[in-house]
């Protein structure tokens, strides 16, 4: 792996310490975040490598990484952190980023729930477990998946069959269409003003 | 004492059972839940993965509907607690009020207080009401009172308890006469938001969990969280089959041993819902 310095890669340390709201310059990698990470025995790197990583701006490094669609977003590491810089917020910002410039997550099963969860959402107002459970089997495919569970489950009747759509189901699916508009327009106006700052600075 | 009640989508269907006992057992102890008209979800983990704005604009809609009542929000499930203070964190700073108005056309004033069931529990005067009710003190149970994550941390956000020791589900175990059990995971994660798409993690988490409990001689759970239950509960079969163990601890939400304690019949509190049946441990 080459990790040559060059004032580009700090672009994108910038974008992403304002898509986190914090800054990634406090941290002086104790690696306490990585100590308490439960995730951290399957990351292929490791939490304060992240910051690490971000610190020098190796954007492909990063995106490409497992580590960051592993972070289950318990928040451990953000409690713990004596420079209170909240890494789990950076994990976040990496997967925000990765979504609005759409890159290919490096573990796709994530991805895929994340965009079913959302869908249902979007058009319901509510999660529909069953529904989530039977799609989510489709795209993986393993249509049987989880099946043995679920004569118990009818018995003590967790399972819901029939989807609850809200009455303001509309008003949920402008609230994301709004969202989604907001969040590329954001990217685009830090984008420009980071440029913008480089071309006076350098 | 009157809430703006927020279920949260687990508590309509797998976490029924918690649903069902809570509202018994409020009743009882004079907490009135008024709940949210026509609510949605909080978005959970994917939301705040792909696009802050959504994870801060879906519990907001929430937030103002209880906001009108003029009411504190109350949830029982520790995800939908989360997503809701965290977004009342944010929409204290002006700027992302002003987001909000743009994107919901309504006005938040950002005063919401929002608490989780558990915190109303081990308030003095409900303390106070639980003693004097008490017919059957849980003798016989060791309980592994079991946190999870997003009860506790991070603290400036929830600010429930202490995030590293942490002893509110002691006070009310102690309260109702049962045991605690000194043990390690209390506050580790059980990979909840992993459940379906990385379930290998999830069951190395939970796997962890089972184990240290039951070392520490723990003989059941107690949770505040339907994601909680339904890795430790539902998954404990799935995890005695992948790594060959014999694990059998039932597993209770808070308002389950309250209702236990103050005489209700496990049917009433739907105990006969949970895949791990705990029949065997409550009539020892």
């Amino acid at each position: 792996m080459e990790l040559l310095f060059e004032t580009a890669k700090l672009k994108f340390t910038r974008i992403i310490n304002q898509l986190a709201e914090n800054s990634v310059e406090k941290c002086y990698l104790c690696g306490k975040c990585t100590a308490g990470c439960p995730m951290a025995y399957e990351m292929d790197i490791q939490i304060h490598q992240i910051m690490r990583f971000l610190k020098l701006g190796e954007e492909k490094v990063l995106l490409k990484s497992r580590a960051i669609w592993q972070c289950v977003g318990c928040q451990t590491c953000s409690s713990r952190c004596p420079k209170e810089v909240d890494p789990a917020s950076f994990v976040d910002a990496l997967r925000v980023y990765a979504t609005l410039t759409k890159q290919k997550a490096s573990e796709r099963a994530v991805e895929q729930f994340n965009y079913i969860f959302l869908e249902i959402i979007r058009h319901l107002g509510r999660i529909y477990e069953v529904g989530l459970v039977g799609l989510l089997n489709i795209f993986y495919m393993q249509p049987f998946r989880d099946i043995a569970l679920a004569p118990k489950m009818v018995i003590g009747g967790k399972l819901n069959f029939i989807p609850h759509k809200i009455k303001g189901s509309k008003e949920i699916k402008r609230i994301f269409l709004a969202c989604e508009e907001l969040a590329q327009k954001d990217l685009k106006a830090k984008k420009e003003l980071i440029e913008k700052e480089f071309q006076t600075t350098f | 004492m009157k809430f703006a009640y927020y279920p949260g989508c687990s508590l309509k269907g797998t976490a029924l059972e918690y649903e069902k006992s809570l509202i018994k057992v409020c009743k009882d102890i004079d907490i009135e839940l008024l709940e949210i008209e026509d609510w949605n979800c909080c978005g959970a983990t994917p939301a705040h993965q792909v696009n802050k704005y959504l994870a801060i604009a879906l519990p907001a809609r929430n937030i103002i509907k209880a906001e009108k009542m003029g009411l504190s929000l109350v949830t029982p499930c520790a995800a939908c607690f989360s997503r809701i203070r965290f977004a009342s964190h944010y929409l204290k700073d002006n700027r992302w009020r002003e987001i909000l108005l743009s994107v919901l056309g309504e006005e938040y004033a950002g005063n919401l207080e929002s608490k989780h069931l558990l915190q109303i529990f081990i308030e003095e005067q409900i303390q106070q009401k639980i003693k004097e009710k008490i017919l059957k003190p849980l003798s016989g149970l060791k309980v592994a009172c079991y946190y999870g994550c997003l009860l506790l941390r991070p603290p400036e956000v929830a600010s429930f308890d202490d995030p590293e020791h942490p002893t509110a589900m002691e006070t009310l175990v102690h309260l109702l006469g049962g045991e605690v059990v000194e043990w390690n995971f209390y506050n580790e994660c059980c990979g909840a938001s992993f459940a379906l798409s990385n379930p290998q993690a999830m069951e190395n988490l939970v796997y962890k969990i089972l184990l240290d409990a039951t070392f520490s001689g723990a003989n059941c759970f107690m949770v505040a969280c339907p994601l909680c239950h339904s890795n430790l509960d539902t998954r404990q079969v799935q995890v005695n089959k992948h790594f060959k163990k014999h694990f059998s601890l039932p597993v209770f939400y808070f308002t389950q041993l309250v209702g236990l304690a103050l005489g209700y019949p496990p049917k009433e509190l739907g105990l006969y819902s949970h895949l791990t049946n705990p029949m065997g441990v409550l009539e020892r």
